[in-house]
């Protein structure tokens, strides 16, 4: 088990600092605040993602970067220099949009080709760029193509290539993959991997699907309601949430309230009815403060013999794992997730009571207490 | 659906369709049939004998020829202006929320909807208010009143349709606002403005009542027309003419037409 926050060491150079960053619209009672106080240093070479659900702010936030939206308060810096005084097109950042926005008067190639032609390169040199790029999203053969003559994932990759032709400081993708089915959304978040990867270019990649964000980003930033909630990589943002919001957000987790008692390198706390569990300090946590703690249902061990009794209410088989829906002494639901290995039936049927436990590292402290 | 492609129509309701394509278009063919007749005191049916010479006439005719050039010169100035008007109108009220977006957009579609003779006498008396004497200038204004209309309701039905993002990649990838304008929203607009444009054209060629509050001792070419039918001489001359002003108007609209569908297409199936 590595230790929490190992991997999220980068790189010491920041592609962009956001500084305390507003954005209101409408002004008075009325105002609405799309970004409330958003402060985050984004790496040069980084894979980040702004991860949240609609509404919270983080196409808006990624629109003040693009120079599309002007932020009412805060600082954008790109490698150290203040960019909010320069539209879009002085800024040495690109965008891929939602809907692509290909331009449906011109080839594939000219597409790809346009941001370079608007920086005036010499004509031979734009030529073989678009090759290269159309190369890298192996797309070649489509170069002569009308926008309109091309599939949505071919749309997607001509989208990338001409945003990347010019090769942006940092490139902005606002939700790229969303328009894609299934299949083609996962070949594309490996692909976009790949493309960061070959290209060294810092992306900020904009979703709101958490699996999305925990797949490809180095770091992720979740955003609710205009703020940044937590940052980190997706193994901190998945196994220590440290809002209640964020814990919510990714994938299934259970809720336990519980009241401190005991606290030494590792502490103890007792939930009501059911009894005590061990958990890694983490931050100020006093002896007899009720404290919220979040597992995630595949870190629940079930057994005959474990010590938290439970009895099993449901039963869902999905193929990979089976989720059993479980009731506590105390009343509260619980979910539990284990692998299927096969030719191996479950032990067990609706309404046997069974016990569950948790390794210390598996329950997290959520800061915010449900009001 | 199939039963309406293989479904007949019945008997009477083909008459009727008919009939009433034939009442619209045979005055129209009669026109045509009268530039060619030997008669040219009245129209006499069927023409006791068919000539050229009108046409010779007509060409040599010079009041026919100032007629037409200054009908030119004002649907080609109007249309210019209504151009420029209409596109910078449509572009703001479509790409921007503003107070009074809505009242704007009324009051641009007004001057179409209002009867001519309104548009006519309202123009009239503003000019003699602010003592501005007729002239080829107050012609062209009271054209580009309708023309804008026109201009306007063909732009602003392609930039709704033109996506707002396509502007904001092209500043994204460098492009400051005249080179998208150029490069991204003129090639997108500029099947519809010419549509618009052509109509517009066609409009003013042919205006009367607009124009006889407006003009001075100028002549357009509709206005010559309807003198020449007060007054008989060489009759057949007018029916030259009107065959003439029936080819002008006619081929832009047609034109129009088949740009503006292929605009349509472009984004579709291509079929």
């Amino acid at each position: 088990m590595p230790e929490p926050g190992a991997e999220a060491t980068r790189p010491s150079k920041n592609a962009i600092e956001l500084r305390n960053v507003g954005k209101s619209f409408g002004a008075g009672a009325n105002a609405f605040f799309a970004l409330k106080d958003v402060s985050a240093n984004i790496g040069e070479n980084e894979f980040f993602t702004l991860l949240g659900p609609s509404g919270c702010g983080k196409t808006t936030l990624l629109r003040c970067i693009a120079g599309f939206e002007e932020p009412t308060r805060g600082e954008i810096l790109l490698y150290d220099q203040d960019i909010a005084s320069l539209p879009p097109y002085r800024r040495p950042v690109n965008t891929v949009f939602q809907s692509y926005a290909l331009f449906p008067h011109m080839t594939v190639g000219e597409n790809v080709g346009f941001g370079l032609q608007m920086l005036n390169r010499p004509r031979d040199e734009i030529a073989s760029t678009v090759n290269e790029m159309l190369r890298l999203v192996q797309m070649e053969e489509l170069r002569d193509r009308r926008t309109s003559e091309i599939s949505g994932g071919q749309q997607q990759r001509v989208a990338l290539a001409r945003a990347l032709a010019p090769k942006p400081k940092v490139l902005l993708l606002d939700e790229p993959l969303s328009a894609l089915d299934l299949k083609l959304r996962k070949e594309m978040q490996v692909e976009l991997k790949r493309l960061q990867t070959e290209t060294g270019i810092t992306f900020i990649f904009v979703t709101h699907d958490q699996e999305e964000a925990l797949t490809m980003s180095d770091r992720v930033a979740v955003m609710n309601k205009g703020d940044i909630l937590q940052i980190g990589s997706p193994r901190e943002i998945y196994n220590q949430p440290k809002h209640r919001f964020v814990a919510d957000f990714i994938g299934d987790i259970n809720f336990l309230d519980a009241i401190v008692t005991e606290c030494g390198v590792t502490c103890q706390a007792e939930i009501v009815d059911v009894g005590m569990v061990e958990f890694l300090r983490e931050g100020e946590i006093a002896v007899g403060q009720h404290i919220t703690l979040a597992i995630r249902p595949e870190r629940i061990t079930l057994s005959a013999q474990a010590r938290h009794p439970c009895r099993i209410e449901n039963i869902v088989y999905h193929g990979t794992d089976t989720i059993y829906h479980l009731r506590l002494p105390n009343d509260d639901r619980m979910l539990a997730r284990s692998q299927n290995s096969e030719g191996h039936a479950p032990a067990w049927q609706t309404g046997d009571d069974i016990g569950w436990a948790a390794a210390p590292d598996a329950l997290a402290v959520i800061a915010d207490n449900p009001s | 659906m199939r039963s309406d492609r293989n479904g007949k129509a019945p008997l009477g309701l083909k008459i009727a369709a008919a009939g009433g394509l034939l009442f619209l278009h045979l005055p129209i063919l009669l026109i045509f049939v009268y530039a060619f007749t030997t008669e040219d005191k009245s129209y006499q049916w069927p023409p006791p004998g068919l000539t050229l010479k009108w046409l010779a006439v007509t060409w040599n005719r010079p009041d026919v020829w100032q007629a037409l050039g200054l009908s030119v010169r004002v649907a080609a100035i109007s249309t210019a202006l209504a151009l420029v008007l209409g596109t910078l109108c449509a572009a703001a009220v479509s790409r921007t929320k503003f107070f009074g977006r809505e009242t704007v957009s009324l009051l641009v579609i007004l001057p179409i909807a209002l009867p001519g003779i309104i548009t006519g006498i309202a123009l009239r008396s503003a000019f003699s208010l602010a003592d501005i004497p007729y002239s080829f200038w107050t012609i062209v204004l009271g054209h580009a009143t309708f023309c804008v209309v026109v201009v306007y309701n063909n732009a602003v039905a392609r930039f709704r349709r033109t996506s707002g993002s396509l502007i904001e990649a092209s500043m994204d990838l460098g492009a400051d606002g005249f080179q998208t304008f150029r490069h991204v929203v003129l090639p997108n607009i500029g099947t519809a403005l010419l549509a618009g444009g052509m109509l517009a054209f066609a409009l003013s060629f042919d205006e009367v009542i607009v124009t006889t509050f407006t003009a001075g001792q100028q002549t357009t070419l509709p206005i010559w027309m309807l003198e020449e039918l007060v007054r008989p001489r060489q009759r057949p001359v007018t029916n030259v003419v009107a065959m003439v002003v029936v080819l002008v108007t006619f081929l832009p609209i047609l034109a129009a037409y088949y740009l503006t569908r292929d605009g349509d297409r472009i984004a579709g199936s291509g079929k």
